[in-house]
């Protein structure tokens, strides 16, 4: 690796790193009709890049890069000469974030054996007719170097086991879904009655919800529900590559959102289930905490190197890639609503007829401004009390207008993970808040 | 490190422990080049070995990028804690089909996207590129089993996408995408493209609020592709009418005559292919006839589980088992008409939907009145699967290929805008 770079200086470039990955994933599923190991694998692989004249030259290949890769990244760069980074300083460090035990410590009977005992439970439960149960486990050992002195080693992963169930309540099929991961310890063994007992609630609920209706309401969103709101309809729009051309692009400092309102991207929190934690990005960057929306006020961007200079911003560390030979993209680690002052029961009471937003089954932002979630855990909310469940809805809206019709945010701080998607890569995240009442949204339902 | 070994020899060690086994390699050479306000250009070179080995009725499976002993040890332990099932083998060899599906030399393409990409960004000044990318590339499948299976493939691949807003006294309009990809190099050449990019900023920029929301929609191909095909996909896999996980039955007819064909062997399309990915020969499956959901789509292991006809429809990457999926989807509907209602042109957000019941409900991108081409803003489009096809009243406009899709619009009554 050192030998691409020192060729890359030599071949006139200003900048150079390289990044190799070897990623070991394992998932074990357990259906209602399979007991299966869906992905056993090793995969390895580096990234070489190269900034020569201000253009951005690449190479990624199965394999540590050797000089000649460094001659290919070089003629491959291609551009208008207008690309730059931020140098930092020189920089030695190792990082191990382990599981604790250690996954690999327990045989795959051990860790089917319960795979396939919360498969049985949720089957037992009424009208489920479907089940699938996935445990995953992804562990990560990457060397990042660079022209500018920086060799940083990290190996960290993360493991869970989610749960989906299909019900049936006549002709209708519904989906029931639950899941539990964590970066800091083994989880499968201590969560399995947790998950089994969670959805045990959730299909009940579900087999007597009633359709919501359709129109514009407002709504308590429980954490999770909030957390996604913060990484869809917020975080995206922060991401420096995204924000330059979309809403937020000519807001930074300017009021964007209720006064009450907060919202950070943090590379560390303590939560287990905070899985996009790191302590480093893939530029070698130190993470450090966004501030996006601070009292209301835009206040800064999510960057990687190459933002950082563009924008004349302070490297935030928020370079990640998906894979071994994946190029890093501007992405989220931990996003959330920062907590407020109010309670739950307050913000619920002063509600007549509107919806509790409680699990999410998807969302997705636009560069418009625009969102979409989907809805998976709802229930009525009719004159200030939390009434019956309602099917599946969704909500869209925009962002902008939203933000400013949060009337009240509870004091609590839940995390909850998930994975996101950016062109093409998926990277675990986690996304977090309190509970936050909006005046208004708009609902659409089945 | 662990010294790779040869295809034959794996499977070869394998069959003389007893076991079926399955390799499916593949190899990618790749050029990409990206626009996100400076611009990337980028050569990957990829490769991968999934490996299946079956004995007992159980099943294993691993995957790295390289093929060693390491990865026979994985996949041996996976199967030790398989469940017996008696339809877990591997597929037998079958001799199939030859297409032609290598389109250009994948270096002179190379120089023809470093030449042509800087076009794709010049736009006239009311315009604004956010994003925009093209990508060649050459890839290899090699499918080789115990059970006499010796398949090799080579197909190119081109593709571009193009994303930005006009600008309007307001500030910017709503983002619009437009994207293309072929087996040839034309995905690559922008003028098409460009084309149509600039044809949905003009509507785009034109944005209005709704006077009224009619009670039909005509979805586009592009709309169709960010709404019908996943929940289709979903729906009519053997798999989850199997396990009573789609909303559709077999033999539900849908009372509008319409068929939806999976074809694999139209060589320009780009899910083209010889052999599915459990290397087995490629058939063109009629889903839905008339109206009626006639036949699933499946994985070996799934026609053997269901007892029904395999349909050859296995997808996979060398770090997954195969699940069925569509290769070229073609839509036709009997009655033709005109463009009604509301023009939906795309939709977000399809994966928060609730695949089970076929519930959707999703905010509309683009989509304006088709008399006086002005863009709506802020709609959502709800309703499931089953309304959707139910609902289909025409075709309309000239048929088209979105990505692996061909048709032409579709009218559609019963779906809720709001």
């Amino acid at each position: 690796m050192e030998e691409a770079l020192k060729r890359a200086e030599e071949l006139g470039a200003s900048f150079a790193d390289v990044r190799y990955t070897r990623v070991r994933t394992l998932v074990l599923v357990a259906n209602e009709t399979r007991e299966y190991v869906e992905s056993n694998g090793v995969t390895e692989g580096a990234l070489l890049r190269v900034l020569v004249d201000g253009d951005w030259g690449l190479v990624s290949l199965r394999r540590e890069p050797r000089a000649e890769d460094a001659e290919r990244a070089v003629s491959n760069a291609l551009g208008d000469r207008k690309s730059a980074v931020v140098y930092l300083k020189s920089k030695k460090a190792e990082v191990s974030l382990p599981l604790n035990p250690n996954p690999l410590n327990f045989s795959l009977e051990e860790k089917m054996k319960v795979v396939r005992r919360i498969r049985d439970e949720v089957m037992k439960l009424e009208g489920v007719k479907a089940v699938t149960v996935s445990y995953r486990e992804v562990l990560h050992d990457k060397r990042y170097l660079s022209s500018d002195s920086r060799d940083v080693s990290q190996a960290y992963g993360y493991n869970g086991v989610s749960v989906t169930a299909v019900i049936k309540r006549g002709d209708l099929s519904l989906t029931v879904f639950d899941r539990f991961y964590s970066y800091k310890r083994f989880v499968l063994f201590d969560v399995a009655d947790e998950l089994i007992e969670s959805m045990g609630r959730k299909v009940q609920e579900k087999m007597r919800a009633v359709s919501p209706k359709v129109g514009k309401f407002p709504v308590v969103m429980a954490p999770e529900v909030v957390g996604v709101f913060a990484h869809e309809a917020v975080g995206h729009l922060s991401e420096a590559d995204l924000a330059v051309s979309g809403i937020f692009s000519d807001k930074l400092g300017k009021p964007v959102a209720s006064e009450i309102v907060s919202i950070s991207d943090s590379p560390m929190v303590d939560d287990e289930q905070a899985i996009g934690s790191i302590v480093y990005d893939d530029e070698g960057v130190e993470a450090r905490k966004v501030e996006i929306i601070k009292k209301g006020v835009l206040n800064e961007f999510l960057n990687d190197r190459y933002y950082a200079a563009y924008l004349g911003a302070n490297p935030t560390g928020n370079a990640r890639a998906e894979g071994p030979i994946s190029r890093p993209l501007v992405r989220m680690r931990n996003t959330h609503f920062e907590p407020g002052d109010s309670t739950r029961e307050e913000l619920v009471s002063e509600v007549n007829e509107g919806y509790l937003l409680v699990s999410m089954s998807g969302g997705q932002t636009n560069n418009d401004g625009t969102f979409q979630f989907g809805i998976d855990e709802a229930y009525e909310i009719v004159n200030g009390e939390v009434g019956r469940p309602v099917t599946f809805l969704g909500i869209t809206g925009s962002t902008l207008e939203t933000l400013k019709r949060v009337s009240g945010v509870s004091k609590e701080l839940e995390f909850s993970p998930g994975f996101c998607g950016k062109m093409g890569q998926t990277v675990p995240v986690s996304d977090g808040g309190p509970y936050v009442r909006v005046d208004e949204v708009r609902v659409g339902g089945v | 490190m662990a010294s790779e070994i040869d295809v034959y020899k794996a499977l070869s060690r394998l069959k003389a422990l007893g076991y079926q086994a399955e390799v499916f390699h593949t190899r990618l050479s790749e050029y990409a080049i990206e626009f996100d306000g400076s611009i990337r250009s980028e050569t990957l070179e990829d490769e991968g070995y999934g490996l299946r080995v079956a004995k007992d009725g159980k099943m294993g499976f691993a995957y790295s990028t390289r093929l060693t002993e390491e990865l026979i040890e994985r996949a041996i332990q996976g199967w030790r804690v398989s469940k017996v099932d008696e339809a877990n083998v591997i597929p037998p060899g079958e001799s199939g089909i030859t297409l032609s599906l290598v389109k250009f030399d994948l270096e002179k393409a190379i120089e023809e996207v470093r030449d042509s990409f800087p076009n794709l960004l010049e736009v006239p000044e009311w315009a604004s590129v956010s994003h925009a990318g093209a990508e060649v590339a050459l890839g290899e499948i090699e499918v080789a089993s115990t059970e006499g299976s010796d398949k090799r493939s080579k197909a190119t691949f081109s593709s571009a996408y193009i994303e930005g807003n006009a600008k309007v006294s307001s500030g910017v309009s709503p983002s619009v995408h437009s994207s293309s990809a072929t087996r040839d190099l034309s995905a690559t050449r922008s003028d098409a493209l460009k084309e149509d990019f600039l044809f949905k900023l003009e509507i785009a920029k034109n944005e209005v609020e709704p006077k009224s929301l009619p009670s039909v929609v005509t979805l586009t191909p592009e709309a169709l592709q960010d709404l019908l095909l996943p929940l289709l996909r979903f729906a009519v896999s053997t798999d989850n009418v199997y396990r009573k996980s789609s909303p559709l039955k077999l033999g539900e007819d849908f009372g509008t005559k319409f068929t939806v064909i999976d074809d694999p062997t139209l060589d320009e399309m780009i899910m083209s292919r010889e052999f599915d990915g459990e290397g087995l020969p490629s058939r063109k499956v009629e889903i839905i006839s008339n109206g009626v959901f006639v036949r699933s789509i499946n994985t070996y292991y799934w026609a053997r589980k269901a007892n029904v006809e395999p349909t050859h429809s296995a997808i996979r990457t060398y770090a997954t088992n195969p699940t069925a999926g569509f290769s070229n989807v073609i839509i036709k509907v009997k009655e033709v008409g005109e463009e009604e209602g509301l023009v939906v042109n795309s939709l977000r957000g399809v994966h928060t939907s609730d695949f089970a019941s076929g519930a959707f409900s999703l905010s509309v991108g683009l989509a304006w009145n088709p008399k006086e081409g002005k863009a709506v803003k802020g709609l959502n489009l709800s309703g499931t699967l089953r309304d959707l096809l139910r609902g289909i009243r025409a075709e309309a406009g000239d048929e088209r290929t979105v990505w692996n899709l061909k048709s032409r619009s579709l009218v559609v009554e019963g779906l809720k805008l709001a």
